[in-house]
C-alpha cells in the first residue's frame, strides 16, 4: 500500500516535469500563416452563412462569380470571365472562365450555380439571406410557393393519418419533381451551356453585380452535395448531411483553399488548391484558423506567438479600448466600419400597456437625439474614438454615396430642451416610463448608463436602464416590448439600400416600427433611376427624411481593432466590411 | 449485491425520462428563438417559418415525438441515439458535438481527479501525520485558500503565470499533453482542498478508535496502522465526495473551460442555454444526468464494497 502512495508521487511528479519541459522551447509552425477567430463556425454551408466569420471561410473555400474590392468598391471578374447586361438592366449574361475547376478537377459550369442558388431560395435549406435572391424575376413567389406546397403536404399527411415506407417516400419525390417543374417555369435563371449563366430580374437591381459576389451566391459542387441530400418522406422536404461542409473527405471547393482538417471549435487548416484557376497568385500554401472565444485569451495567444494576425478583438470593451490608447504597440491596427451603433426608438402609437407612447412624436426622439454628447461617449466611456454618427450609412462606405449628415443630429441641449416642451414635456416633466433595453455584457451597459445620464442631467428626462441576456433582448425587441433598444447594423452588400431598406413600413428588421409614406417613397423612386449618381441623390433625400425623424438615434460608427504586425504579415488590405482576402496574405520569413 | 445492482439500473431510465420532461418544458419556455441574431439581419417571416419547420420547432408535440423517436430508437440517416442537429451550430449534429467534447471533458475532468486525490490525500495525511504542528497548520491553511478561491481566479493566475510570463506552456488550447497541466491543476485544486479536509479530520477520528489502538498494541507502526487500516476507513467521505465530484469535472467545467479555451462539454451547458439551442440542451441534460446517477451508483458500490456494513 505504502509502495503504491510512493509510486504513484513518483509517477505523477515525473509526468508532470516532463510536460512542463514539454511545453518549453519553440513549437513547430502549425501552417504558414496562423489566425485567431473569435467565433466557432454556425456553419460553411455558403447558402446558409450570414455571420461573418463564416463568410471570410466562404470567401477562400469557394468562387462566386465576381470579387468585391471592398477597398474602392470595384466589382472584379472571379468564376465569371466577363458578363453583358441588357438595356433595360433586367438581364445579366455571365461568360464563366474556362479553366474554373472544382478542387476534385472538374469543370465549374453554370448548372453549378443555378443549383447553388436554388438551394438558397428553398425553404428547405433555411437559409437566413434568401430574400437577397429576391431580385431574381420568380424567386420570392417560388419562395412562397415551395413553402405552401410543404405545409400543404404536412397538412395531409396529418388528417389523412401518413403514409409510410414505400408510399411516402414516392409521394415526396412527386413533390419535389414538382417543385423542380414549377422552378423552371416562374424563376429567372437558364444555362444555355455549361459556360453562360443568364439572370432574369424581377426590377432593376444597381446592385445586384455586388450582391453576386456574397457567400450565398457561391457556387456548390452539385454532385458531391445532391449526394449527400435525401428527401424526407416525413415532411416532404430535402435535407442533407451538415457534416459535408466541414469534412475534407467530401467537401469540394472552387476557391483558392480548400479544407484539410476540421476541428469544431477548435481550428481549420485549409490547404492551397491545386486546381484553382488563379493558384499562382495564392500566397500562402497552407492557413490555419484557430478559435479562441475568450478575447482575454486569444490576446494572450497572440502575444505568445501562436498566431500572425487576431480578428478576435471585440468592437466594444476595455480590451480592445486599451490597446486603441497605447501608442507603444505598433502591431494595433484600426479601420473605421460599415457599421452603425444606435438606439432604437419604438415609435408605435401606443406602449405595450395601452397608454400612449411619448416616443412616437417625432420632437420627443429628437430632443433625446440631441441630448447625447456622443463625443463623450467615444472618448471617455467606449475609449476607443470611434466616428460619431450622424447618419445611419456610415460617410465612406458606399462609394459615391454621401449621407446627408447635415441633416443630422448634433448634441445641442438648448435645442432639445426647445423640443420637449413643444411636444408637452417641459424640463422633461410627464416623460416617464421610459428604459433603455441591452444585451449584458459587450460593454453596452456603460454606453446605456452614460445616456441615462445625460438625459437626466441636461433634459430632466429620468431613464431606466434594463440588462438582459442576448436571446431575451432579441425576443424583446422582435416583439417590440421595449421603449428605447440598443442595436448595431453592419451593411451586406456596398449599397445604401443594406441600411436604408431597414426602416421601410414592411421590412422584418424595421425594429423601431417606424412608417413614413414619404421616406418610402423616396426609395421606391430610387429604384427606378437608372443613372447611379441621380440614384444615390435620391436615396440621400430619403436618408434627409429618416434623419429629421430620427426613429433611431445613431451614436457612433464601428471601429474594428486588428493585432498583425506589419513588418512581417504583409498583403493584408484593411476596409470598412471587414472582408479578409487571405489568399492574398503571407508572412514574410524572419531573417 | 448484483440484484441490487440491476434494481438500480432499472431505475435510471425513469428518473432520466422524468428530467428530460423537465428540461424540455423549461427549454421550450425559455424566451427567445433560437434561430434568431442578437442583432443584424430578421430573415422575413416566410423563411422563418420554413427554418422552424425544418426543426419541428413551429410545434411542441411534433417536436417531443420526433425527438423521442430519434433518441430512443434511432432515426434512418444518423443512426442510434440521434439527439438532433445544433440549432446554433447548424452543421453539427449533437451527437458528434458531444462525442468530441465529452472526451476532452472527461480527459481533463481525469487528469484533474488525480491532481485532486494526490494533492488532497497528500496533504491531509501529512497533517494528521504532524497534528498541531506548522506542517498542519500549513496544509490546512492551504486546503482553506483552495476551497475559498473560485477557480477562475486560480486558472487566470496559473495562465498568466506559467503560459503568459514564464512561457512554460501553451497559451489554452487542447490537443497536446502540455495542454493538460494548467487546466487540470486549476480543475482540480478546489476538490483537492476538500479531500485534503476529509482525510486529515477522517483520520484524526479514525487514530484514535479502538481498532487502530488495538492494531499499535499488537505492534503494528503509527505509519502502518495509518496506511493498512485508517485510511481505508478515513477514505469513506471522500468517496462519497468523489462521486458527484468526478461528474462535475468529468462533464466539464465552464469557467475552466473558457480560461483556457478548451472545446469541453462545460461551454455546452452554458452556451446551450443562452441560445436556446433545445436538441443541444437536452442533448448535454441526458449525457450529464446518465453519469451523474451512474457516478452516484458507483459510489454507492464502492461504499458497500469498502464498509460491508452499509446497504445499497
Amino acid at each position: 500500500m505504502r509502495c503504491g502512495w510512493m509510486k504513484m508521487m513518483r509517477s505523477l511528479v515525473v509526468g508532470l516535469l516532463v510536460l512542463a519541459v514539454a511545453g518549453c522551447g519553440e513549437r513547430p509552425r502549425e501552417a504558414d500563416l496562423i489566425y485567431i477567430s473569435a467565433v466557432a463556425h454556425i456553419t460553411l454551408d455558403p447558402q446558409k452563412m450570414s455571420w461573418s466569420h463564416d463568410i471570410r471561410v466562404a470567401s477562400m473555400l469557394y468562387e462566386p462569380l465576381v470579387r468585391v474590392d471592398f477597398a474602392t468598391g470595384a466589382v472584379e471578374p472571379a468564376a465569371a470571365a466577363s458578363w453583358e447586361v441588357s438595356e433595360d438592366r433586367m438581364t445579366y449574361t455571365f461568360t464563366l472562365r474556362e479553366d474554373a475547376r472544382w478542387s476534385n478537377g472538374d469543370s465549374v459550369t453554370s448548372g453549378d450555380f443555378v443549383y447553388a442558388w436554388q438551394r438558397a431560395m428553398l425553404p428547405d435549406t433555411g437559409a437566413e439571406y434568401a430574400k437577397l435572391l429576391y431580385p431574381i424575376a420568380g424567386v420570392r413567389a417560388y419562395y412562397q410557393w415551395r413553402t405552401d406546397q410543404i405545409a400543404e403536404y404536412a397538412r395531409v399527411r396529418n388528417t389523412a393519418g401518413g403514409q409510410a415506407g414505400a408510399a411516402a417516400e414516392e409521394a415526396a419525390a412527386l413533390l419535389w419533381e414538382e417543385a423542380e417543374r414549377q422552378f423552371a417555369e416562374t424563376v429567372g435563371l437558364s444555362t444555355p451551356d455549361d459556360r453562360t449563366l443568364v439572370v432574369r430580374l424581377e426590377e432593376p437591381t444597381p446592385y445586384f453585380l455586388q450582391m453576386v459576389g456574397f457567400s450565398t451566391f457561391a457556387p456548390v459542387d452539385r454532385g458531391s452535395v445532391e449526394a449527400e441530400t435525401t428527401l424526407n418522406s416525413a415532411t416532404g422536404m430535402r435535407q442533407m448531411d451538415t457534416a459535408y461542409w466541414r469534412d475534407p473527405e467530401r467537401v469540394v471547393a472552387s476557391g483558392p483553399y480548400m479544407i484539410e482538417e476540421s476541428v469544431f471549435k477548435r481550428y481549420l487548416k485549409l490547404r492551397k488548391n491545386p486546381n484553382y484557376w488563379n493558384a499562382a497568385s495564392v500566397r500562402s500554401e497552407t492557413i490555419m484558423e484557430k478559435i479562441i472565444e475568450d478575447p482575454q485569451n486569444a490576446f494572450l495567444a497572440y502575444n505568445a506567438g501562436e498566431a500572425d494576425i487576431s480578428i478576435a478583438l471585440p468592437s466594444l470593451g476595455s480590451l480592445p479600448a486599451g490597446l486603441v490608447q497605447d501608442e507603444r504597440r505598433t502591431d494595433v491596427h484600426t479601420v473605421n466600419a460599415a457599421g452603425t451603433y444606435f438606439y432604437n426608438f419604438n415609435c408605435q402609437p401606443e406602449r405595450a400597456d395601452g397608454s400612449p407612447n411619448p416616443l412616437a412624436d417625432a420632437r420627443v426622439r429628437v430632443a433625446l437625439s440631441k441630448g447625447i454628447d456622443r463625443e463623450q461617449i467615444v472618448t471617455q466611456v467606449t475609449g476607443m474614438s470611434q466616428p460619431i454618427a450622424r447618419s445611419f450609412v456610415p460617410p465612406g462606405a458606399v462609394q459615391g454615396y454621401t449621407p446627408p449628415v447635415e441633416t443630422g443630429v448634433v448634441y445641442d441641449v438648448e435645442g432639445a430642451r426647445l423640443l420637449l416642451e413643444d411636444a408637452g414635456y417641459p424640463g422633461g416633466e410627464g416623460l416617464d416610463g421610459l428604459s433603455i433595453l441591452y444585451n449584458t455584457g459587450s460593454g453596452h451597459e456603460e454606453v446605456a448608463i452614460a445616456i441615462a445620464a445625460m438625459w437626466e442631467r441636461d433634459l430632466g428626462v429620468v431613464v431606466n436602464t434594463e440588462g438582459v441576456e442576448a436571446q431575451t433582448f432579441s425576443d424583446r425587441v422582435n416583439r417590440g416590448d421595449f421603449s428605447i433598444a440598443r442595436s448595431g447594423w453592419f451593411g451586406d452588400y456596398m449599397d445604401p439600400t443594406t441600411w436604408l431598406d431597414k426602416h421601410r413600413a414592411t421590412n422584418g428588421n424595421n425594429d423601431a416600427k417606424w412608417v413614413n409614406a414619404e421616406h418610402d417613397g423616396l426609395l421606391d423612386e430610387a429604384i427606378l433611376i437608372r443613372d447611379p449618381v441621380a440614384r444615390f441623390v435620391k436615396l440621400a433625400e430619403a436618408e434627409a427624411v429618416f434623419n429629421a425623424e430620427q426613429p433611431i438615434a445613431p451614436i457612433f460608427h464601428y471601429k474594428l481593432v486588428y493585432l498583425f504586425d506589419e513588418a512581417r504579415v504583409k498583403g493584408v488590405t484593411l476596409n470598412a466590411w471587414a472582408r479578409w482576402r487571405f489568399d492574398k496574405i503571407w508572412v514574410e520569413a524572419s531573417e | 449485491m448484483i440484484r441490487l445492482i440491476l434494481m438500480r439500473l432499472l431505475q435510471i431510465p425513469l428518473i432520466l425520462a422524468i428530467i428530460f420532461l423537465v428540461t424540455f418544458v423549461l427549454a421550450w419556455v425559455v424566451p427567445g428563438n433560437p434561430l434568431e441574431r442578437p442583432e443584424g439581419q430578421r430573415p422575413p417571416p416566410e423563411v422563418q417559418e420554413a427554418m422552424a419547420r425544418q426543426y419541428n420547432l413551429h410545434s411542441p408535440t411534433a417536436f417531443l415525438t420526433s425527438y423521442v423517436k430519434n433518441v430512443t430508437v434511432g432515426s434512418e440517416q444518423y443512426g442510434w441515439p440521434d439527439f438532433g442537429p445544433s440549432l446554433r451550430y447548424t452543421d453539427q449534429r449533437v451527437s458528434s458535438i458531444i462525442g468530441q467534447a465529452l472526451p476532452v471533458s472527461a480527459g481533463l475532468g481525469l487528469a484533474a481527479l488525480a491532481v485532486a486525490l494526490f494533492l488532497g490525500t497528500t496533504a491531509g495525511v501529512v497533517g494528521a501525520l504532524k497534528p498541531g504542528t506548522w506542517v498542519d497548520s500549513a496544509s490546512l491553511a492551504v486546503a482553506l485558500i483552495g476551497v475559498s478561491l473560485p477557480n477562475f481566479v486560480t486558472g487566470s493566475i496559473l495562465l498568466i503565470a506559467f503560459a503568459g510570463l514564464l512561457d512554460w506552456f501553451p497559451v489554452g488550447g487542447w490537443g497536446r499533453p502540455e495542454h493538460v497541466v494548467l487546466p487540470a491543476i486549476a480543475l482540480g485544486f478546489f476538490p483537492a482542498a476538500y479531500v485534503a479536509r476529509l482525510v486529515r479530520l477522517g483520520l484524526a477520528d479514525v487514530m484514535s478508535s479502538d481498532f487502530v489502538r488495538t492494531a499499535r498494541a499488537k505492534g503494528l507502526s503509527h505509519m502502518g496502522a495509518l496506511f493498512k487500516h485508517a485510511l481505508k476507513v478515513a477514505y469513506l467521505p471522500v468517496l462519497s465526495f468523489m462521486g458527484p465530484a468526478a461528474a462535475s469535472v468529468m462533464t466539464g467545467s465552464f469557467v475552466i473551460e473558457k480560461v483556457f479555451a478548451i472545446p469541453g462539454m462545460g461551454d455546452y451547458f452554458v452556451n446551450a442555454v443562452l441560445n436556446k439551442d433545445q436538441f443541444l440542451i437536452l442533448g448535454v441534460v441526458l449525457t450529464y444526468s446518465t453519469m451523474l446517477v451512474l457516478f452516484n451508483l458507483m459510489v454507492d458500490v464502492a461504499y458497500a464494497w469498502v464498509d460491508p456494513r452499509i446497504e445499497l
